[in-house]
């Protein structure tokens, strides 16, 4: 079942942020939730670590994301064909995002998160980041 | 330190709108309803914190105050059955208050899902919870 899941949290509203910040901050956030992914054990065929990716101001790396088709489970041996959601609307100038496309990937969240703790954590690198790009930037 | 699952299952039984539709079948700390369980005998909630506290929010207040991010599943035999315990959920937690629910806020609308394993339906919500010591 194809599932678009868009949640208030998963936007991290950065206030006075330039661009280049938020770029950051979106390709950081996208780090994080592969990170997650791969502490938590979920991957199996690789699709939805492949398929997360960030979406910052007027960029994004969904360019990076498996194309939908057939995948071998490296646990069953199984082949499913797996599919990602298209690309989020919404997501509005001043804002970055994080969006891990595969179809399935709401249930590997629920289980155990992997998003909203990157969220959480790219919360606390959030100042740290933004001074970096402010210093790059001689501001 | 307080457990937060144990004051959010005794602040939802407490309601009785809540406990005449799912009894006691209130789940902590759980993704999924557990072994033995099925929302086709009855409907039922799982709950889980799935972050939030101890964070930067809660660093002020740790050992009084806690402020999880909490996830329900409201698993019914019908889509339209989960919505009226999430519905009743909503009207149990949001905005609630007691003795060790100092607030409590959902984040965002439920939205109706199955579980793609069981096809059990249910509908998923988020909820800021302040829990503190009673």
């Amino acid at each position: 079942m194809p599932v678009d899941w868009y949640e208030r949290d998963v936007l991290l509203k950065i206030e006075g942020a330039t661009d280049e910040a938020l770029t950051e901050l979106a390709f950081q956030g996208e780090a994080l939730a592969k990170v997650n992914i791969q502490a938590n054990g979920q991957i199996d065929t690789g699709f939805m670590l492949n398929s997360v990716y960030g979406i910052g101001a007027g960029q994004d790396h969904r360019e990076q994301v498996w194309q939908d088709g057939p995948y071998k489970s490296r646990k069953t041996g199984e082949v499913a064909t797996h599919r990602s959601a298209p690309q989020p609307a919404g997501v509005e100038r001043g804002q970055a995002a994080i969006h891990a496309a595969a179809e399935y990937a709401v249930y590997l969240e629920l289980a155990n998160s992997f998003l909203y703790r990157a969220v959480e954590q790219l919360q606390e690198q959030a100042g740290g980041i933004i001074e970096d790009v402010a210093r790059r930037k001689g501001l | 330190m307080i457990d937060v699952h144990a004051t959010i299952r005794t602040f939802l039984l407490a309601d009785v709108d809540l406990a005449a539709l799912v009894n006691t079948r209130v789940f902590a700390g759980r993704d999924v309803p557990p072994p033995g369980t099925n929302p086709g005998d009855g409907p039922c909630l799982t709950f889980k914190v799935r972050g939030g506290a101890g964070g930067y929010r809660g660093r002020d207040y740790e050992d009084a105050l806690v402020l999880p991010s909490v996830q329900f599943k409201s698993y019914a035999r019908s889509e339209l059955e989960a919505y009226t315990v999430y519905r009743t959920l909503v009207d149990a937690l949001h905005n609630g208050h007691g003795a060790s629910i100092l607030h409590a806020e959902e984040a965002g609308v439920g939205q109706p899902l199955e579980e793609p394993d069981t096809e059990w339906r249910f509908v998923l919500s988020f909820f800021d919870v302040m829990v503190r010591s009673a």
